[in-house]
């Protein structure tokens, strides 16, 4: 029996379908696989392509670093930015180099003069002479601009750059929620970093890379300038600056870097928010943990418009111009202080001395080399020292630095610092006869006479405070008291020339007042009152020293009595005999008289019983040059050189028809005058500053008598202010010293305290500019920070004589009611209407210094240039302050008002402050800045890029190691770093106090990635 | 640093080392030095120096012993060269200008450096008849003579000058010079005779030996009656064996 079979027919096709479904089945898994190797590849190649991107933008921030040290490391190099009206945006670095080294080399241990300049842009930049293919990578890094004898300007020439061979770095780019902030500035103007290329070892155009460097100390710190020190008022700034001679507030911000006001370059209405927001952050230099200005994104409204005026990490070197270390005058005297005796300060002083000498800064090879240029002389240089000294230090002792033989004399001269004590600047010897017994009219004949001899002494308050000499004078010593003769020697001689006289203060008695001068109050010498020229005197007296009985001769060709030349020295001694004052007179010998300004009659024959006692006086004055000056701090290099006997001799009663009457307790009106700085206007009457403690600020130096011309203080300020006198002399001899100054260095040379690094000093070569929404004029970030004039809702008016600004700015910290805006800190001087005002930039050396005699080129001062120093700004400053005082407007910048703002008494006046034409007011803007400027930074924000490139074929049939279109770009990172230079500092040879920057390390500080 | 000391060591060469420290020295005076005659009409009397001057300083009368009559005001030129002050002169008088008698470094005529003129005296005598007080006085005899030569000198120990009148007696103005080097005779003690008309001065002169005698010069008047007017200059020259 069989069983039927299944359909095998149909069995059969199951398989091929099983079959078909399996290779369908394997096909899609081939298919898949194969799809998935194809993006994974794909994919491979595009990160492969990202970090080599992020590979070669590394090497661009390498070969920014790389640029950087061949330029920074020995600290002595300026940044700066072009002017404002280039196209695009770059910065600038000088530095000295060295000719041996005509590609990279910088000339260590020197410092930047116009002859040894050398420029570079911190960007960026392609071999001139790139290799061509197949030829390996080059050293990419161009040969720095040398500049050679500049006549018009230093500074580089734009490159030209287009965005054919640039990355644009202005990058727009996202902050918080505005998608408007640009990396660079809102402006738009590009920020071009040159591509580099980089090739395989084939030579094939593989990648390329540029970078863009700004030095952050362009910009303000917010994390270390701010305080709330002051009343806070609706519109009041919590960022006073502080006039170091009254500061308020009464607490000082720790640092003058906080005294400036990061809220300045905002609109008014966001500043005092802002201020609160950024204050209550934290303390200086430890508000933001972020090394980016991002924090301040929620504090800040408008971020995208302040950003690149903001930084929260810069820094820079204290160090001089040269790369030293900055000697801390605070720290030196304090040091002597501790140690407390004279030969400390002596010490002190020499150390200070010497520090001008070897680390010296300035021009030294000038065709005339003149003694005002306190530099070129070691007394001086002594001298000043020593003030320096008794400027800081608090026990109001002079330093004596003992007597010294000046530079190419043979005669010793004391060397005394200048303190805060009354000073003698009259010394009056007193002659009375009487109970002659001379007929009258006079016949030849021998007669006698009863005579007497007494010392008066007027001293004089320079200081702002009155003063006791109880306080500080112990004793004051006399010799060489004229001899009296008449036709001959009296029998017996009245010579008492040989004899010290010691008169100590209970010996002296106030001539007006009652009670001696060792009697607390008796003799106290008032403080100067502005307005009364002749305030701040007090003449006192002895008893009478000497009284004899004499006989004379009268003859038939009579004469009256003579004072015999001589030489009168007087010394004052402090409280436990040291010297505080010395000096010698010249006597000539003089005719007498006792009446009349032509001091006539003989006091001799006439003293009769019926006509009473009768008074000559030797009469001698302190004295500067060939006139009489007031000023006791004037040394000389001669001895004698500080006094003079003056040839009028009548003292007799009564009183008001005498010469030395008529100065009882009054400074002498005609010295004044004759003060030139500080007596300006008849019936002023400034004052002196010694501050008897640590300095403030560094622009105190402007404080310091540089003693070697009368009234002459340390001139920070501009060269071409005219005298204020017509005296014959002082208006030749100011402008000349004011011309040739170089004391201006010195503020390189020192610190007042202080760290050696320090953040957020600000670069007074910035151009940072702050372009307001929707306006078309950009202002500049130094109105605000260093005039304290907020960048307001309008543009700041540039004042015209035709049109001065309607209101003073409710931030001015100069005065109040005084009107100060300026975009110009420089104007050529014989461009009276300002056509051509340079930015923040020293436009020509009659803006700066004038030539000397002989000198063809002012090696540091002739063109354009930016700041080399620090000092160089003060007299762009005080330019300000008193170039806009008359109504000339024509040659003469010193007294233009066109382009400077006028420091008028009221902005719509033509009338103006008188005092700001004094050296202390004209000298105050840059003390309130002195400290917190700089011309260098050590840190610096790099924006780097990176791209992948391949070099397809076109639009030739091969690669043309070009790139042509944006298909080539395979990948590209754009990074930003801080990198800061860290100084390696080494003792200098020179001097046993040099610390000079031998080299540098350069340190990542942040980095991060911006887009890729 | 070495540029700059170059350049001072430069300066230092051309300007020459210290220069100005060489006090100034007379070139001419008005009237004369030891000019007799002056004109006593003449109202000012000037001094022409080799250098300039420190304006503001002069001494021209020293211890005022028989100055002129003057208000003492002083006139320099231009150059700073010459200096002039205005007198009053009588005639037949000897006036004595003590030009920086005193010799006080930094006192009387001087330079800008500060070094001053020597003591000089700018002596003259006006015309007219000099009244008897008023008569210079004269050398009448010198021992050893003017002009000897074989001045034994075991047997001379002494310089005897007489005048012909009565002389200052706390005084002198000898200069002795032993072939012609100056002989510093401060320490020996002189005398005048009683008269004061004598003066003897006790020295052991060497042997073979040139001597000159000055008696009185521009910087010394020692030698003047006791009315102070002064012996004009002599000299006297003699050799010992």
């Amino acid at each position: 029996m069989t069983h039927p079979r299944p359909n095998s027919k149909n069995e059969s096709g199951v398989a091929l379908a099983l079959t078909l479904i399996l290779m369908a089945l394997i096909v899609i898994v081939v298919i898949a696989y194969l799809s998935n190797t194809r993006i994974d590849r794909a994919t491979s190649v595009t990160y492969s392509a990202r970090l080599r991107a992020q590979t070669i933008a590394e090497s661009g921030l390498a070969a920014a670093i790389h640029l950087l040290r061949d330029n920074t490391r020995y600290g002595n190099y300026v940044t700066a930015m072009p002017p404002t009206s280039v196209a695009n945006r770059y910065t600038e670095l000088y530095r000295p180099h060295d000719p041996a080294d005509t590609a990279h080399g910088v000339m260590v241990n020197d410092f930047l003069t116009l002859s040894n300049a050398s420029g570079e842009f911190l960007i960026s930049r392609a071999s001139p002479t790139p290799a061509a293919p197949p030829i390996p990578q080059v050293d990419p890094r161009p040969t720095p601009e040398v500049v050679t004898t500049p006549t018009t300007a230093i500074a580089l020439t734009p490159l030209g750059l287009t965005a054919a061979d640039s990355y644009d770095f202005n990058q727009i780019f996202r902050m918080g929620t505005s998608a408007t902030g640009r990396l660079v500035n809102p402006d738009g103007l590009p920020a071009y970093g040159q591509w580099i290329r980089v090739r395989n070892n084939s030579g094939e155009l593989i990648g390329r890379y540029a970078f863009f460097i700004e030095d952050e100390s362009m910009k303000v710190n917010v994390n270390s300038s701010g305080n709330n020190l002051a009343l806070p008022s609706p519109t009041a700034s919590p960022n006073l600056r502080v006039n170091d001679a009254a500061p308020v507030p009464a607490t000082t911000p720790a640092t003058q870097i906080q005294e400036i006001d990061p809220t300045a370059v905002l609109l008014a209405a966001n500043r005092r928010a802002a201020n609160t927001s950024l204050v209550a952050l934290g303390n200086p230099n430890a508000r933001l943990s972020t090394k980016l200005t991002m924090a301040l994104l929620s504090n800040w409204t408008s971020i995208e418009n302040y950003a690149h005026l903001l930084t929260v990490f810069s820094k820079d070197d204290n160090t001089t111009a040269k790369g030293w270390q900055r000697l801390d005058l605070n720290k030196i005297v304090a040091d002597a202080e501790a140690i407390g005796t004279n030969a400390a300060k002596v010490t002190a002083a020499t150390r200070i001395a010497d520090w001008i000498r070897d680390a010296w800064t300035g021009p030294t090879v000038l065709s005339t080399l003149q003694y005002s240029q306190l530099f070129n002389d070691s007394r001086l240089r002594l001298q000043i020292a020593a003030n320096i000294v008794d400027y800081i230090d608090q026990d109001n002792v002079p330093t004596d630095m003992g007597d010294v033989v000046p530079d190419g004399y043979t005669n010793t001269a004391p060397v005394i610092g200048i303190e805060k004590i009354p000073y003698l600047v009259a010394v009056e010897v007193i002659y009375q006869a009487s109970n002659s017994t001379c007929p009258s009219p006079p016949v030849p004949g021998t007669y006698s006479a009863t005579l007497k001899m007494k010392l008066q002494f007027r001293f004089l308050n320079l200081f702002d405070s009155a003063l006791d000499p109880l306080d500080s004078i112990g004793k004051i010593e006399v010799k060489g008291v004229p001899v009296v003769t008449k036709n001959g020697p009296l029998t017996p001689p009245f010579d008492f020339e040989a004899e010290t006289f010691t008169v100590t203060l209970a010996d002296l008695k106030p001539v007006t007042g009652t009670g001696s001068c060792s009697t607390a109050g008796a003799c106290i010498v008032p403080a100067g009152i502005d307005g009364t020229s002749d305030s701040g005197a007090k003449t006192v007296q002895t008893d009478w020293l000497k009284t004899q009985s004499a006989t004379f001769t009268v003859s038939t060709s009579d004469q009256n009595p003579k004072f015999q030349a001589g030489q009168l020295t007087v010394k004052v001694f402090g409280k436990t005999g040291e010297r505080l004052d010395e000096t010698s007179i010249a006597l000539n010998g003089n005719s007498t008289g006792y009446t009349g300004p032509n001091s006539t009659k003989d006091f001799l024959t006439d003293a009769t019983p019926t006509n009473g006692s009768l008074q000559i006086a030797s009469i001698n004055l302190v004295y500067g040059t060939s006139f009489e000056t007031g000023d006791p701090r004037f040394r000389g290099p001669l001895v004698n050189e500080r006094w003079r006997n003056i040839n009028r001799t009548d003292a007799s009663l009564p009183l008001t028809t005498n010469r030395i009457s008529l100065y009882i307790d009054k400074a002498e009106l005609n010295p004044r005058a004759s003060g030139m700085d500080w007596y300006d206007e008849s019936g002023d009457r400034p004052l002196a500053y010694i501050r008897n403690g640590a300095m403030l600020n560094i622009g105190e130096l402007g404080h310091i008598s540089s003693a070697e011309y009368p009234w002459r203080t340390l001139y920070l300020q501009h060269p071409e202010r005219p005298a204020n006198t017509s005296q014959t002399g002082p208006k030749d001899d100011v402008p000349l010293r004011r011309s040739q100054s170089q004391d201006y260095v010195l503020v390189d040379l020192f610190r007042a305290g202080g760290t050696v690094s320090r953040s957020g000093a600000l670069n007074i070569n910035t151009q940072q500019q702050f372009l307001q929404p929707s306006a078309t004029t950009a202002t500049l970030p130094l109105h605000s920070l260093l005039l304290g004039i907020p960048v307001g809702a309008t543009a700041p008016t540039i004042l015209t004589q035709a049109a001065p600004a309607a209101a003073a700015s409710p931030a001015d910290r100069v005065s109040t009611g005084v009107n100060l805006l300026v975009t110009s800190t420089t104007i050529a001087q014989n461009s009276g209407t300002g056509t051509t005002p340079q930015n923040y930039r020293i436009a020509s050396v009659s803006n700066k210094r004038n030539p000397l005699a002989g000198e063809a080129t002012t090696p540091d001062n002739n063109p354009n240039r930016p700041f080399f120093q620090v000092g160089d700004l003060a007299p762009t400053l005080s330019r300000l302050i008193s170039a806009s005082e008359a109504s000339d407007t024509s040659a003469s910048s010193s007294r233009s008002k066109v382009v400077y703002s006028a420091l008028r008494t009221n902005p719509q006046s033509t009338t103006t402050n008188q005092n700001y034409r004094k050296d202390f007011q004209v000298e105050q803007l840059f003390r309130e800045v002195s400290n917190s400027i700089t011309t260098r930074g050590n840190v610096f924000r790099v924006l780097y890029v990176g791209q992948t490139i391949k070099d397809i074929p076109g639009p030739g049939p091969t690669p043309n190691g070009q790139v042509d279109s944006q298909r080539e770009i395979i990948s590209e990172y754009l990074g930003e770093a801080l990198i800061e230079r860290q100084a390696v500092f080494a003792p200098e040879a020179t001097n046993p106090d040099g610390i000079k920057t031998s080299d540098s390390v350069y340190k990542i500080l942040a980095n991060r990635v911006i887009t890729e | 640093m070495k540029t700059h000391t170059i350049c001072l060591a430069l300066l230092y060469l051309v300007s020459g080392p210290l220069a100005g420290a060489e006090p100034p020295k007379l070139l001419a005076t008005t009237p004369a030095l030891w000019a007799i005659g002056v004109d006593p009409s003449m109202k000012t009397l000037s001094l022409k120096f080799d250098q300039p001057l420190r304006p503001g300083f002069w001494d021209w009368f020293g211890r005022d012993v028989l100055s002129p009559h003057s208000t003492g005001h002083t006139t320099i030129d231009a150059e700073r060269t010459t200096c002039t002050v205005d007198v009053t002169l009588q005639p037949g008088k000897t006036y004595i200008c003590g030009l920086n008698e005193k010799g006080i470094p930094g006192v009387g005529f001087q330079n800008d450096k500060g070094a001053s003129l020597a003591p000089t005296y700018l002596v003259f005598q006006t015309a007219g008849t000099a009244a008897p007080q008023d008569a210079p006085p004269r050398v009448k005899a010198v021992t050893p003579p003017n002009g000897a030569t074989g001045i034994d000198p075991s047997r001379v120990k002494a310089i005897v000058i007489a005048f012909d009148q009565p002389m200052g007696v706390k005084k002198h103005g000898l200069h002795l010079f032993e072939n012609n080097k100056p002989v510093d005779i401060s320490k020996i003690p002189a005398s005048y005779s009683t008269d004061g008309t004598t003066f003897t001065l006790p020295y052991n002169f060497r042997p073979a030996t040139q001597y000159r005698l000055e008696l009185n010069n521009n910087s010394d008047i020692g030698f003047s009656r006791a009315t102070r007017v002064p012996l004009w200059p002599a000299q006297v020259s003699f050799t010992t064996l």
